[in-house]
Formats: C-alpha cells, structure tokens, sequence
C-alpha cells in the first residue's frame, strides 16, 4: 500500500515536472506561433484593412496572381532542384572525408561559408557574378561568351550555387554525425562476407542513415527559405524572374499592404509545408 | 551523498544564474525609440513621444513687443545689470528693457545713426556687458587699390567717452564681420574672409590673432566668462579666456551641429549665465533650444522645436539671450521676437496631437505646422520623418514600419505620399475620400483645379498635391511649333543635330541617364494601363525615340566636352547627393543656361522656384538679344499636360484625430502657407501665386558670370520676373493635370535597363522585353 502511495506520488510528480517543463514553451509557440497563425487564418477570408468576411475571394485572388504562381514555381523549382543537389554531394563528400585523413580539419574548412556574414557573401557574389565580373572574366578568357549571369535565367542556378556553397558543410557535419553512429561491427561484418565497398554502402551504411536523412532533409529544406537573404542584397526586390522567390513576393506585398493575399498565401504554404512534412515522417515510419 | 548534494545546489545555481541573465538579457532588449542617445530632452521627455502621459512642463512661447521701427537686422546683449539691449543697425538706436523684454525704451545712437542713413555703408557691431557700444563700419566709396577694405572703428564707452580708430586687418584687405565682448568686457572680432578670429584691445587700439577657423558657411560668435565659442557652421570652436588656449574637440556639440546645420534655419548661442554655469552653451536651433556642458556628453534638450516657431523654416534665428534661468529671448531675421520661459505647470505637450508621416523632411509642411500652432495652440503636430538618414534605413524599410503601425491601428493621421505606394494605399482603404471637403474649400478659396483634382479617380479623391515642379521646353519657335509630344521632339533633336544651327548638344544631356531621368516624368503614364499591364508598344516607343533623341545628343559632342561634363559632376558630388545633384540637372535655368553660353539649342526641363525662374527670365533675356522669337512652352512626352508633385498629402481612413488632420490639409493648402517660395514647389493655391511670384527681397541683387563657349565672359543681372512673364507662368501652371509617378521603382527599372538600349549595349526589343518582365512583376503582383 505504501509503496503504492509512493509510486503515485512520484507519477504524479513526474507528471507535474513534466507539464512545468513544456509549459513555458507551450506558452511560448502559442502566443507568438499559433495564436498568430490563427489570425493569419482569419485574415485570410477577411479583405486587408477594413476586416469585411470575403470568402473565399483572397484564394481565388492569389491563384489567379501571375506573380504568386511564378514565385510558387520557382520556389518549388529550387527545392526540386537544389535539396537532392544538396544531400547527394555532402553525402558523397561526408563519405570522402570520413574515409579520409584530417576530419576534423575539414570540418572546420566546411562550416566556413556559414561564418561568412551575408553582407560579404553578397558582395563576393556581386563582384563575381557581374556581367563584367570575374566569370565572366575568365569565361572570355578561355573564348567563351559572356553571360548575364543575374539578369538572364543563369540566375536560377546562380541561386542554386549560393544555396549549395552555404549549406554543404553544414549538411556534411550532419551526415558525418550518422556516419560515425553505423556500427563498425556491421561494416567489418559484410566485408567479411564478401560484399564490395559499394555494396557495404548501399547494404549496410545507406538503411543506417535513413533516420539521419529525415532530419538533414526537413533541416535543409527550411534553410532552403534562408537562400532569400542573397538573392534580395543582390538583386533587390524585383530581381531576375527566375529568381523570383515566395519570400520576395512576400515581402513586396507586405509593402504594398496586401495583407489579405499574404494572408491566403501564407495559408497555402504552410498546409503544403506540413503536409510535406506528414507524408516524409510517414514514409520513414513505414519504412522502418 | 555530499558530493551529489553539492552537485545538485550547484546545478540550481548555475540555473538561477543563467535565468537571471536571461531576464537581465530581455530587459536590454527593450530599446527606446530614441535613435540618438546622446540627445537627451529634459522637462519635456514627454513632449513629442506620447500623449498620453499627462506631464508637465514646457517651455512656452510668447510674442513680445519689439521697439518701434525695429525690422529685425539688430542683435540683443544681456547686460551685466540684467538688462537687455537691442541694437537696431538699420534705425541706429539702442533699445533697453529692464523687464525681459517686455517693454523697450528706445534712443537713438547718433554715430550709428549717421551711419545707417548713409546707403554706402556696411555696420555692425556689439554691446559691452556695461553698455558701450563697439561699431564697425566700411564705407565704400572710401575703397582704393591701397585700402580695398577701408574698415573703420568706434567704441563708445559707457561713461559716454568715444574713441575712433583703425586697425587695418592685414592690410586693409580684410574686415570684421562679428563682434562680441566677454562677461568681463573683452572684445573678440571675427573676420569671415580669412577665417581669422582676433582679440581687441581697445585702450592700446591693436588686434592680436588669436586663431584661426579653417571652413565657413556661418559665422557666429559668442563669449561667457570662461570660454570664446565660435561656430563656423560646421562645428563649433573654443579658446580658453583664461587660459588663452584652444579647447579640445567637442565633437558631441560638433555631430549636432553638423545636424542641425542641414536644417533651413540658422543656429545662436548664448553663454549660460547663472551660477556654476561658466561651462554651459546654450543653443537655438531648427530642432530647439538646447543647453550643453562644454565637453560634456550630452545635449540636453530644453524646448521642442516642433512646438514652437523654432521649427518654422521660414524664420531664422539670429540672437538669444538667456536672462535668467528657464527664460529665453529669441529674436528672429524677420524681427519678430519671442520668449521662451519654463511653464511648470503648462502639460508638456498639448492636449490634442494629430500625426502627420513622410519619408522625407519637408520645408512646406514645417511652414504649415508653424501656421497651424499659431491658429489651433492646442493642438500638437507630430512630424515623424521616416527616413532621417541616420540610421541606414532605406525607402522599403520604413513604409513596411509605417504599414505595420497601421495595420495595429496606430497609424499616423496624415501621410505625406511621396515615394510611397500611392494606388495600393487608395485602393486598400488606407485613405479617406476628401471629395466633399474639396468641393467645399473650392467655393472660398480658388485653387488650379487641374492640379488640386489631379489624383481624382472614380471612386473619390483621395489625394492632394500642394508642391508640384512644372516641366518646360524652351527654344526657337520655328522649334518649338514642331514639338509637341516625344515623337516631335524626337524628329526634331535629329533635325537640329543635322543643321546648321546644331551646338554641342540639343537639349544639353551628355549621358544617356540624363537624358532617360528627364524623359521619365513625361513620358512614364503612358506605359502603364488602369489595370496594371504594360503596353509594351508605347513603351518600345519611349525607349525608339529615347535613343534618336540620344543620338541627335551625343552626334555633336566633342569627347573633350564630355570629360570637361563627367569632371564637373564629379566635382559637385563632392557637395551634393546624387538624388540632389540629378534635381539641379534636370532644373531648366540649367538648360537656358547652357543655350545662352551656346552649348544647347534647346532647354528643357522642370521648373521648382520662383529663384530659378529669375534665373530662366534673365537669361531669356539675354538669348533674345540674338534671337527674337524664343518660345516657352509646357514640356509634353508620351503624356501630355504633366506637372511633377513634390509633395502630397493624404488622410487616413482611419485617423485618430480626422477633424484637426483636415484643418491642417486646409492650411497646408491655404493662402498663408502655399505664398511662401520654399524652393520645394510651386502653389496649388491660386490665390497665392501673387505673393508667392513676388520677389521677397527687392533691396538686393544678384548677378551672374559665366563664360561661353566662343570664350566670350557674359556678366548678367538677375533680375525678377515681370508681371507678363508671370501671367505666362500662371497660364502655363492652369494647364497642368496629369501627375508624374513618385514611385521610384518602376524609374530605376526604366533608366537602368534603358541605358543600355539607348548605348547600343543591348537591342530595343530585348530592353523592352526585360523592363516589361521586371515591371509586370510588381504590377502584377
């Protein structure tokens, strides 16, 4: 009975702990995360300053927008286009350097572009891909054509390149992370039966990293949205159309004071976004 | 057992510690608003920041009689008796008051009379802390090779006793231009030519250099006990009385001064004169009265500019004095003079406030703000300026800060919409539809309908303009008969550049920017639907006959002349920004200019003062000696009827105070504030372009040198327009009713990538293709 008495104390306690603990970020994400994002919600059927009930007019507006389409086809171009860019090559390099001599090393050369402050970042960019800028330099050098690197559609790749240069070393530190945690029992284990490298990798390190990969995957599509800082210090706010980002269209609408379609846009985004997400996790829960 | 116990309270310290921080950490975060922390406003703290909290004291203002016939060229002394002198140069009298200024007994100075009323002259002078009277004069009919400034001296004592000497500053080749006696009666002059400051001893009759000021826009000086302030308008200079050394830097009182010196109005000092007060400047200026700690670290505000005639551009403060502790007299250029004493018990600021926002300063709205206190005192104008250049903010940061305090209902009452979002803010519901109180102001006040309803739309009028520049084109008639739209001006540069009558340039542009940045305003309307597409093929015909225009430009232009041009900008960005620098090229006295030295055939350009049309009517005059027929004649692009604004105004749908920000709309538009020529644009009032066309100052002239392009020198009067060129300007102005577009970002699209089709860098269409892409991004958007 006692025992008992102490065993419900210390759930009770636990659970009390437990509560106290998440509380104050509980609290936290409500008020500045969902409680907004329920307004958003609201503003969404309501128009921007005078707060009338329209319906749903600010979703018809917004898909009917040529420029939330191009933005929202652009966006969506890059995270095709750049994610799998971007977990493929800091796989490949992660698996290099882990195999390699001096890790430690690489890791630091790797996380450089981070330290880099945008303002440097943006300027090097500047210099680098200006019409008569170092490239373009070197491309006539070698006879080759000049290209309007930020004013033609180069610039999609031009963003693409940015976002890989930023984020690779990041990404490589954390699939190093999940490369260190493959037990080296498992590894020797499949040499010895006879299996080559490529087969250890696919066999034995690949199935090992799944769980990492959800986390480098959602880590790296959120950073995704942070390309944005380059692309607006170097081409403004109307840059190239090609580089036309959601994050700009935002941003140029909330000077306009389009709060209504921010409203519905931001909606959408978010459902696909958490969507995403859901089918991600369940994938991976299905698979292991 | 212990170990883990030890452990576990560590853990709780360093936890309790670390929130602790946090906390610390959070509390710093709350910044104030204030972005100079350096500026700190004492008494008034309240004043110009929240109304809501009822505090108390304020220095209030009040108007005091000056002496009679006094016009404001004077100067005021505190004597060491308490009194207060007033020296008026003009009349020749000394007034005193032995009531803070509230009456005046009045004598006259004989010696300063005699010299007064002798036309050749030039006085000044200042008043001992005793009473006697230090004169400097130059007559002018005296000036020889020998004695090229033949300055004179007269210093009449106290005690009555006069002494008259010379001291021939280096020669006779320099003069005094301000005078002051320290609290224990020594003489300091200032003389503006070299810079050079010198003490005088008036017993020996000599001067001794003491220092000497390396820059000057202003001069001014001013001595307590202890120290000798001289501000040069760039910063301010001390030398130690007692010590006869110059003082460190004060750059705090430096950076303020640099600031305050943009402002249109001047800056006084006066020496603090109470108790342990040896130390202490006090300062008036656009931004108020101040009170500084020499070398100290802070610049205490004591009075809001912006609640008081301080503010007002229009007047210029020339002489302070403080007579006792929380009094101050304040005498203007104007003659007008005011007392600032601290009223403990008057609410900081008064009870009801409206707020009007714009990006940038603006003089007329200062004026109407002035205007606005006088008639309503018991409102308070907030003028928030979103853009001060202090703090790295650019255009796009502060309207997203003014959007979100709208968005929280806590937006300002009045917008001045220059550069801002016009269409999205009247289609959004930001402002209010001002139909019916226009219609009412028309029936007692005449305005230039075209311009005032310029912005009107189906739905109402929403917004005001109430500066506005006026494009011209002037020339022969046989070519100005054959322009009327870009086309015709297009046809007509190339006919020119072909014939016989061709000069260096047509229109006087040497870079394809120039030209594309005076095009723009003229042309731009025509490019953009109601429904916010691009025609593509009015634009391809902007930019098609953009580049003949160009090429009619530059056919002519001697490389040498182009150099001599991109040296001269350069030059002048040394002293201007570029936005001010691309205004004075676009100005059309510029044009004229060029067309009377023989540069340019034709001058084309935006018209913004009654000071520039001076300069355009002169050298009209000049150009008519060899041509007979020059024409003037409004400017017409691709749009036709264009005037620019340089400032609107619109009220918020949601204003706090809607019946006080009208008022003000209707002042801003009333006959007192739209006659004064601020150089920021001309009246949409009609009734005020009489006194706005007047020339304020008759007494004084301007001439104007330049050379031609043959190397013949031309000396030129500048002389006011007469009344049939200013019934011309009237007519032109009552034509006008398209707005230009002040929203900047279509422009840059615009000239930026038309540069490079005008310079062959790029083909038409592909230029069309690319501004039409960037363009209907945002239209679209």
């Amino acid at each position: 009975m006692r025992a008992w008495k102490k065993s419900c104390r210390k759930y009770r306690f636990n659970c009390r702990s437990r509560v106290l603990f998440l509380l104050p970020g509980l609290i936290g994400v409500s008020v500045f995360v969902l409680l907004p994002f329920l307004d958003v919600g609201k503003r969404s059927f309501q128009t921007a300053i005078t707060g009338e009930f329209c319906g749903v007019d600010n979703y018809v507006t917004i898909f009917h927008n040529q420029a939330f389409l191009l933005a929202l086809g652009n966006t969506a171009r890059f995270v095709a286009v750049g994610l799998p860019l971007l977990l493929a090559l800091s796989l490949f390099l992660a698996c290099m350097i882990d195999r390699g001599i001096h890790a430690r090393w690489w890791k630091a050369v790797y996380l450089f572009p981070m330290a880099v402050p945008t303002a440097t970042v943006v300027l090097i960019w500047k210099l680098l891909f200006h019409q008569n800028g170092v490239l373009n330099g070197l491309i006539n050098r070698f006879g080759g054509t000049a290209v309007d690197w930020l004013g033609s559609d180069a610039s999609f790749w031009v963003l693409i390149f940015s976002y890989l240069w930023k984020n690779t070393g990041y990404t490589i530190v954390l699939w190093m992370a999940g490369l260190h945690s493959v037990p080296v029992e498992r590894k020797e284990a499949a040499r010895v039966d006879g299996a080559s490298e490529r087969q250890c990798f696919f066999y034995v390190v690949l199935p090992e990293l799944k769980p990492m990969l959800y986390t480098i995957t959602v880590l790296s599509f959120l950073n995704s949205f942070k390309v944005f800082r380059e692309a607006y210090l170097v081409a403004g706010a109307y840059p190239q159309q090609k580089m036309y980002l959601l994050q700009h269209l935002f941003n140029n609408w909330f000077t306009n004071l389009e709060m209504d379609k921010m409203a519905a846009a931001g909606v959408c985004i978010t459902v696909v976004f958490l969507v995403g997400v859901i089918v991600l996790q369940r994938l991976w829960d299905r698979k292991e | 057992m212990k170990r883990s116990s030890r452990k576990k309270y560590l853990r709780k310290g360093i936890s309790a510690l670390l929130a602790a921080v946090l906390a610390l950490s959070m509390a710093g975060c709350g910044g104030t608003e204030k972005q100079n922390n350096d500026i700190v406003s004492s008494k008034e703290t309240a004043g110009t920041n929240d109304i809501s909290v009822t505090a108390k004291g304020r220095y209030t203002e009040t108007k005091l009689e000056i002496p009679q016939y006094f016009q404001g060229k004077g100067e005021m002394t505190l004597l060491s008796d308490g009194n207060i002198l007033l020296l008026d140069w003009e009349n020749g009298t000394k007034s005193i008051s032995k009531d803070k200024g509230m009456s005046w007994e009045s004598e006259t100075v004989q010696e300063l009379k005699q010299l007064a009323a002798n036309g050749n002259v030039e006085v000044g002078g200042a008043a001992a802390p005793d009473g006697g009277l230090f004169i400097y004069y130059i007559d002018w009919s005296e000036s020889t090779e020998e004695k090229l400034f033949p300055e004179k001296y007269i210093y009449l004592a106290a005690d009555g006793s006069k002494q008259e000497f010379e001291l021939g500053l280096e020669e006779y080749r320099s003069s005094v231009s301000r005078a002051v006696f320290s609290a224990d009666g020594r003489l300091f002059v200032a003389d503006e030519n070299d810079g050079k400051i010198y003490e005088i001893n008036l017993q020996g009759q000599s001067a001794k250099e003491l220092f000497s000021v390396e820059q000057i826009r202003e001069l001014s000086l001013c001595a307590g006990s202890a120290q000798l302030a001289v501000l040069d308008g760039y910063s301010v200079n001390f030398y130690d009385l007692n010590s006869g050394e110059i003082t460190a830097e004060d750059k705090l009182l430096n950076d303020f001064i640099k600031e305050q010196s943009s402002k249109k109005t001047g800056i006084v000092m006066c020496p603090g004169t109470g108790e342990g007060e040896q130390e202490v400047l006090y300062l008036a200026s656009a931004g108020g009265i101040y009170r500084h700690v020499i070398g100290g670290s802070v610049m205490e505000q004591l009075a809001d500019g912006a609640l008081n005639n301080l503010g007002d551009p229009t007047r210029t403060p020339v002489s302070m004095v403080q007579p006792e502790e929380g009094t101050f007299l304040i005498l203007y250029d104007n003659g007008e003079l005011y007392s600032y004493v601290y009223d403990a018990e008057a609410s900081a600021v008064p009870e009801e406030q409206i707020t009007v926002y714009s990006l940038y300063d603006n003089e007329t709205v200062r004026r109407a703000i002035s205007i606005f206190r006088e008639k309503y005192p018991n409102v308070f104008v907030k003028f928030e300026i979103g853009l001060t250049g202090e703090d790295g903010m650019t255009e796009n940061d502060a309207i997203r800060n003014l959007n979100t305090e709208i968005l929280s209902d806590g937006g300002p009452d009045l917008l001045l919409l220059d550069g801002m979002p016009v269409d999205s803010y009247m289609e959004k519901g930001i402002l209010a539809d001002l139909s019916d109180t226009v219609e009412a102001w028309k029936k007692e006040t005449n305005f230039y309908e075209g311009i005032l309803e310029g912005y009107r739309q189906e739905s109402g009028l929403y917004v005001l303009p109430f500066r506005y520049d006026i494009p011209l084109i002037g020339g022969a008639e046989e070519y100005l008969s054959a322009i009327s739209d870009l086309k015709t001006l297009a046809d007509t540069a190339e006919q020119i550049a072909d014939s016989a009558q061709a000069k260096i340039t047509v229109l006087n542009t040497y870079t394809a920017e120039e030209l594309l940045e005076r095009l723009y305003a003229i042309c731009e309307g025509a490019w953009v639907t109601e429904d916010n597409t691009v025609k593509e093929q009015a634009l391809k015909e902007f930019l098609t006959d953009a580049k003949r225009i160009y090429t009619a430009e530059q056919k002519n232009l001697p490389a040498d002349k182009k150099e001599e041009h991109d040296e001269l900008i350069a030059n002048a960005l040394n002293y201007y920004s570029e936005e001010e620098m691309k205004k004075v090229m676009m100005e059309i006295d510029q044009g004229v200019n060029s067309q009377m030295v023989g540069s340019a055939v034709l001058a084309a350009g935006y018209l913004g003062s009654m000071e520039a049309f001076r300069t355009f009517v002169s050298e009209r005059e000049k150009i008519a000696e060899t041509m007979d027929n020059y024409q003037l004649q409004i400017w017409n692009g691709q749009c036709e009827r264009v005037f620019c604004p340089t400032g609107i105004v619109g009220l918020c749908a949601n204003a706090q105070n809607p019946e006080y920000a009208l008022k003000f709309i209707e002042t801003l538009l009333s006959e007192e504030v739209q006659q004064e020529d601020l150089g920021d644009g001309f009246p949409v009032n009609r009734d005020a372009f009489g006194i706005f066309t007047q020339n304020p100052e008759p007494e004084y002239g301007y001439s104007l040198g330049v050379m031609t392009e043959n190397g013949e020198s031309i000396q030129l009067n500048l002389r006011w327009a007469n009344p049939s060129e200013i019934e011309e300007l009237n007519q032109l102005i009552s034509l006008l009713n398209t707005p230009a577009e002040t929203n900047n970002l279509v422009k840059d699209s615009v000239i930026s990538i038309g540069v490079k089709a005008l310079t062959g860098e790029k083909e038409i269409d592909e230029s069309v293709e690319e501004i039409v892409q960037k363009i209907s991004l945002q239209l679209q958007e």
